[in-house]
C-alpha cells in the first residue's frame, strides 16, 4: 500500500469529520510521514507503523466526539459495511514487521435499545429506505428530463433552422424574379442560418454538458448514498 | 494499564517533552516511546487537546522545503506538570492501600 492510498482510506473513513480537521489529520500524518522517511524508513514500512487507516480514523473519530462532547457511538459505516477495504489490511503483508504490534479490532458499536418514546429501528429503517427510492427516483427522473430537454431543444433550433434555410434559399431564388419580396426572403434566410448555426456550435458541446451533469448527478448520489448508508449504521 | 489512567500519563509526558525545547510530532514520539507506548494516532489526539485547552501552543516553521509543526508548552502547560508531581505522593498512598488491599485476600 502507497502513502496516497493509506491517506485516501483515511479520508475516507473518517470523512464524518469536518474538512478542516480531516485536513489537520492529514496534515500531521503527513509531516510524519515524511520525518521517518527523512530517517531513512521504506514508505512500506512508515505506512504499516501507521497501521490500519481504518483504526486510525474511528480513534481519531472518538477522540473528537469525546472532545466535542457528543456521546453517540462511533460508528463510521466504512469500517464495518466496507469489507473489502478491511479486508485489504488483514493481510499479512500488510501486517508485515508489526509482529505483536497488531491493534485489536475496535469492537462495533452497540445499537441503542428503542425506547418506548421513539419508533423502533425497523419502522425507521423502512421510512428511511422509501425515502432513500423516492429521491432516487426523483434524481434520475431529474437527470433524465434535463438530458432529453437540453438535446431536445437543440436538435429542434437546429432542425429548424436548417429547414428555414433550405425553404429561405428556394424562396431567395424565386424572390428573384419578383424584386419585392427579394429583401425579406434574404433577411429570412439570414435569421434562419444564425438560427441553425447557433444550434451546430452548441450540439458538439453537449457531450461537456453531459459530462457537467453527470458529475451533478454523481455528486448527488454519493451525498444521498452517503447519508442513507451513515444512517444505516447509525 | 488502565486507558483513563494512560491517557493521564500520556499527556503529562508529552508536556514533558516539550518542556525544555519546542518540538515536532515526530521527536515527540521518539522521545515519550522508550518509557510509555504511544503511537502516532495516540499522539494527535494528545496534542489537539493539550492545544484547546491552552497548555500548548503551535507553530509552523519550514523545514527541508516542508512545514513542520512545533509544540511549545505554555504556563498552563508547565503548572499541570507541576500538579501531576505534587499529586504524585496522593497517588502512592493509593497505590499502597490498593495493594495492602490486595495481599490481605
Amino acid at each position: 500500500m502507497t502513502k496516497y492510498e493509506w491517506e485516501t482510506e483515511l479520508k475516507k473513513a473518517m470523512h464524518e469529520l469536518p474538512s478542516d480537521e480531516q485536513k489537520k489529520v492529514l496534515e500531521y500524518y503527513d509531516e510524519l510521514f515524511f520525518d521517518r522517511a527523512e530517517g531513512g524508513m521504506s514508505e512500506k514500512a512508515i505506512i504499516a507503523e501507521f497501521g490500519n487507516p481504518i483504526d486510525v480514523a474511528f480513534k481519531i473519530i472518538g477522540e473528537y466526539r469525546e472532545t466535542a462532547g457528543e456521546d453517540r457511538p462511533i460508528a463510521p459505516p466504512d469500517v464495518y459495511s466496507r469489507k473489502r477495504d478491511t479486508e485489504k489490511f488483514s493481510t499479512p503483508d500488510f501486517w508485515e514487521g508489526r509482529a505483536g504490534r497488531r491493534p485489536n479490532p475496535p469492537a462495533p458499536p452497540k445499537k441503542p435499545t428503542p425506547s418506548k418514546a421513539q419508533p423502533s429501528a425497523e419502522a425507521e429503517d423502512g421510512t428511511r429506505t422509501i425515502l432513500f427510492l423516492i429521491e432516487l427516483f426523483l434524481l434520475g427522473g431529474m437527470f433524465v428530463g434535463l438530458l432529453c430537454g437540453i438535446l431536445g431543444v437543440f436538435v429542434g433550433i437546429a432542425a429548424f433552422g436548417i429547414s428555414s434555410a433550405v425553404l429561405s434559399v428556394g424562396a431567395f431564388i424565386y424572390g428573384m424574379t419578383a424584386d419585392v419580396v427579394i429583401a425579406a426572403r434574404t433577411m429570412s434566410f439570414a435569421v434562419a442560418l444564425g438560427g441553425a448555426g447557433i444550434a451546430l456550435i452548441v450540439i458538439p458541446h453537449i457531450p461537456q454538458l453531459m459530462k457537467l451533469m453527470k458529475k451533478c448527478v454523481v455528486f448527488a448520489w454519493n451525498a444521498l448514498f452517503g447519508w442513507y448508508t451513515k444512517k444505516e449504521a447509525a | 494499564m488502565d486507558a483513563q489512567l494512560k491517557k493521564g500519563l500520556l499527556e503529562v509526558c508529552v508536556l514533558a517533552a516539550i518542556k525544555q525545547e519546542e518540538s515536532y510530532g515526530y521527536k515527540i514520539i521518539s522521545d515519550v516511546e522508550p518509557y510509555i507506548e504511544i503511537s502516532e494516532s495516540t499522539l494527535y489526539p494528545i496534542l489537539k487537546r493539550l492545544e484547546t485547552t491552552g497548555m500548548v501552543t503551535t507553530r509552523s516553521k519550514e523545514y527541508n522545503g516542508r512545514l513542520r509543526k512545533y509544540y511549545m508548552i505554555t504556563e498552563r502547560g508547565k503548572h499541570k506538570i507541576n500538579d501531576f508531581i505534587e499529586g504524585l505522593d496522593e497517588f502512592q498512598r493509593v497505590y499502597k492501600f490498593i495493594c495492602g488491599r490486595s495481599d490481605r485476600r
